[in-house]
């Protein structure tokens, strides 16, 4: 559901909007195309911001390196299931996309400049 | 797509949970069934059925180690591996084993086992091939016919969805608290409803409990990214970090004499007195590099790593071990694994288990059951049933009725199939399938009351065939095991025969229920999707 | 015993929370419960239930709230087959379940 190449739309907001505007034409479609976006988010997005948080945790927790990892792991599923109710929460589609996405890349940066990987 | 939250959590729990609820009832009922793989085991092995518990156990250990060690100088002083394998309670032999020759093509060399009665120390009577309680402990988790590593990702899947279905089921039936003791008897989906509510709250702790510590065993699969930040050697680097291995003689070259076994069982007793050694391996046997390992059982405590020591065989001197005192990072992922495993249990937190497992597996049936009623209620009687609603019963009957039958044949293809047929062992396997796929072939067809009722008929004369056979193809019986005081094996059969009579109940229930061929039988009882360990 | 003494304990426990329902209390005494009755059948459930719970954990350790949570489910599970499908033996129950407690309290207390 990224921004389709073709549509040289400034801003990826703009394109779920006209994407959206286009699938209300049929409504069945459009709620379909909802159901799967949101689970898209939760399960894609709600993976990666587990994935992106638990390593920054481990790597930022003032303890040796296997508690460390031991205690992020064990989290991990914790983090996961609220992440992936919160998609389902939030009544905007756009507010669950943007904010888990947007959390997500922060803590990749954040671990990224850590790291030394840039 | 949503009103409120709660309209939002009741379409969550819906769809998730139909999502993958049959996968989740294999899921369920072949971890149930693992509870008891040890004594599965036993079961399909006739070889053990006579073997006496030992009345000296522990005591008896130091003595069938050095009797071992002896035994496998003799016979695998070439082998580059050891093992004894000592008797557990549930585990009634003793095995020594060397490593055989590593073949062209094997990621692990085979072992060449001896197993002994710790009685006499006589070599049993040739075991027959099978899998036992592992093929259930295997199918709980890499499912079969497929990648294990795929089959674990989907099981993971699987899982978390169980456990999303579960919290928000808990948001949604806020009520469920209040009316736990209800329930309403024959009245359509209400009791379906009912069952599935009473089955979730009764063991719910137990459910939340063991999907949770489910993917947390699978955890360096499903997230090993804090690892892979956290080390220079990525996952490697964790694993050497958290397991004990020797550093100090891994380097030595060239042949060297092990020490007298004697020595390093004194260190084990010097620091464990009471010492309930499980197994002791060695590795590269009378050479400079050796080591011995020596695991002991972690009794009651949640652990799942066995304690262990591990000494240098060239000179005794002890290497490395486990914690005593684990941190808390540890000790919070070391229990979280050990929860699920069950491997601390006594007899009586395993039917605890077990109980909880059969909760689980009927509030998941019941689930199913509740969506497919619903539909049908609705569904008007001139409009032909969507291809979705026939779908979901037909994959209801298949694995609820399927499953119980499924594992029926495979004890029956245990004590039928010859012991000297080639590749018996997966010939039994293949017994579980064929029967299964052979229901979803009958479901397939037609999915009344009628295929129920057959269904449940069948079932009743599988369980109770199960016990037959046994008592026609072996020594022992129901009444001999009961005599004998033979506990694992009497509640094996005795279970297929509990089992054997909710079925035959199951069957008359359907019988006299209206015969209204449209629904699935509403008064048919929750005895439906229970089954045998 | 020990084990005995807790499960008992969170039998007793589940019995009261049951009884202090409208509904399963007239099925069994064929009369309202009255308010301070109510009050006191939770009060006992809820003081058994937390002496259940730190008997387990106390004498067990980890495995003790493992096994307390089994004693729930299987709590629950006899006293839902008890108040739906055998109400008249209810109150026979009732008495076994709190001669059990004092049995198994008082066999301890000895030993």
């Amino acid at each position: 559901m990224q921004a389709h190449p073709l549509n040289a739309q400034p801003t990826k907001l703009r394109v779920i909007e006209l994407l959206s505007q286009f699938f209300k034409l049929s409504p069945i479609f459009s709620y379909r195309f909802s159901v799967f976006l949101r689970f898209l988010i939760a399960i894609v997005g709600g993976y990666s911001f587990t994935a992106a948080s638990t390593a920054l945790l481990s790597f930022l927790l003032p303890l040796t390196k296997s508690d460390a990892v031991l205690l992020c792991v064990s989290l991990s599923i914790l983090i996961y299931a609220l992440v992936f109710i919160y998609a389902f929460y939030i009544k905007s589609l756009k507010t669950v996309w943007i904010s888990i996405l947007l959390t997500t890349s922060a803590q990749i940066c954040l671990l990224a400049v850590l790291k030394g990987w840039l | 797509m949503k009103d409120s939250f709660f309209r939002s959590m009741t379409w969550l729990h819906t769809w998730v949970g139909l999502l993958v609820c049959w996968l989740l009832y294999l899921i369920f009922f072949a971890g149930t069934l693992s509870f008891f793989r040890d004594e599965i085991t036993l079961w399909n092995q006739p070889a053990i059925h006579n073997v006496q518990a030992q009345t000296q156990r522990i005591e008896a250990q130091k003595q069938q180690i050095i009797t071992g060690f002896d035994y496998l100088a003799n016979h695998g002083a070439n082998s580059s591996s050891w093992r004894i394998t000592l008797p557990e309670p549930r585990i009634p032999y003793l095995i020594y084993g060397y490593a055989k020759p590593k073949e062209p093509g094997q990621r692990r060399s085979k072992f060449e086992n001896t197993q002994l009665n710790p009685n006499t120390m006589q070599e049993l009577e040739p075991f027959v091939d099978t899998k036992g309680g592992n093929f259930f402990y295997r199918l709980h988790y890499d499912l079969h016919y497929m990648d294990a590593i795929t089959a674990r990702w989907i099981v993971c899947f699987a899982s978390f969805f169980m456990l999303i279905a579960i919290i928000s089921g808990v948001v949604i039936h806020k009520r469920i608290f209040k009316d736990m003791f209800s329930f309403r008897r024959n009245k359509g989906s209400r009791t379906w409803l009912d069952t599935h509510n009473l089955s979730s709250v009764l063991a719910l702790p137990f459910h939340l409990m063991i999907t949770y510590t489910g993917m947390i065993t699978l955890i360096f699969m499903l997230f090993p990214y804090p690892a892979k930040v956290t080390y220079d050697n990525g996952m490697r680097g964790f694993f050497n970090d958290v397991t004990p291995r020797n550093t100090m003689t891994d380097k030595a070259k060239g042949e060297l004499p092990m020490v007298p076994i004697q020595r390093i069982l004194d260190q084990v007793y010097t620091k464990w007195p009471h010492a309930d050694i499980t197994r002791v391996q060695v590795n590269q046997p009378n050479m400079a590099a050796s080591t011995i390992t020596v695991l002991v059982s972690a009794g009651k405590t949640l652990r799942d790593q066995a304690p262990r020591l591990i000494f240098s065989g060239a000179t005794g001197q002890m290497v490395a071990k486990t914690d005593d005192e684990l941190t808390s990072s540890k000790a919070l992922y070391e229990s979280l694994n050990s929860m699920h495993t069950g491997r601390l249990a006594t007899w009586l937190l395993r039917w605890l288990y077990v109980l909880g497992g059969i909760a689980g597996c009927v509030m998941i049936g019941s689930g199913c059951i509740m969506w497919a009623k619903r539909i049908r209620e609705r569904t008007k009687n001139n409009v032909k049933p969507s291809f979705g609603l026939k779908l979901v019963e037909g994959l209801n009957l298949a694995t609820i009725m399927g499953l119980p039958l499924a594992t029926c044949a495979f004890f029956i293809a245990n004590r039928l199939l010859s012991p000297t047929t080639a590749e018996r062992a997966d010939k039994e396997i293949l017994a579980f399938f064929l029967t299964w796929l052979a229901v979803a072939l009958l479901a397939l067809i037609k999915r009344d009351t009628l295929q129920w009722r057959v269904m449940a008929a069948i079932n009743a004369v599988a369980c109770l065939s199960v016990p037959v056979i046994n008592a026609l193809t072996t020594n022992g019986n129901i009444v001999s095991y009961l005599m004998h005081k033979q506990w694992a094996l009497f509640t094996f059969d005795a279970l297929f025969l509990l089992f054997s009579i909710l079925f035959f109940i199951q069957t008359e229930k359907l019988r006299t229920a209206k015969s209204n061929s449209k629904t699935i039988s509403p008064s048919q009882s929750n005895n439906l999707k229970r089954q045998k360990p | 015993m020990i084990d005995l003494l807790g499960f008992s304990l969170c039998l007793l426990s589940f019995n009261c929370f049951a009884l202090a329902k409208y509904n399963h209390f007239k099925d069994v005494f064929k009369k309202r419960p009255t308010e301070s009755q109510r009050k006191k059948l939770l009060l006992a459930a809820w003081i058994s239930i937390l002496l259940s719970l730190v008997l387990c954990l106390v004498t067990q350790d980890g495995y003790g709230a493992l096994l307390f949570c089994g004693f729930m489910s299987l709590s629950v599970l006899i006293i839902m087959v008890f108040y739906n499908f055998l109400v008249d033996y209810v109150k026979w129950f009732s008495v076994l379940n709190s001669v059990l407690v004092v049995l198994s309290g008082l066999f301890l207390a000895l030993n």
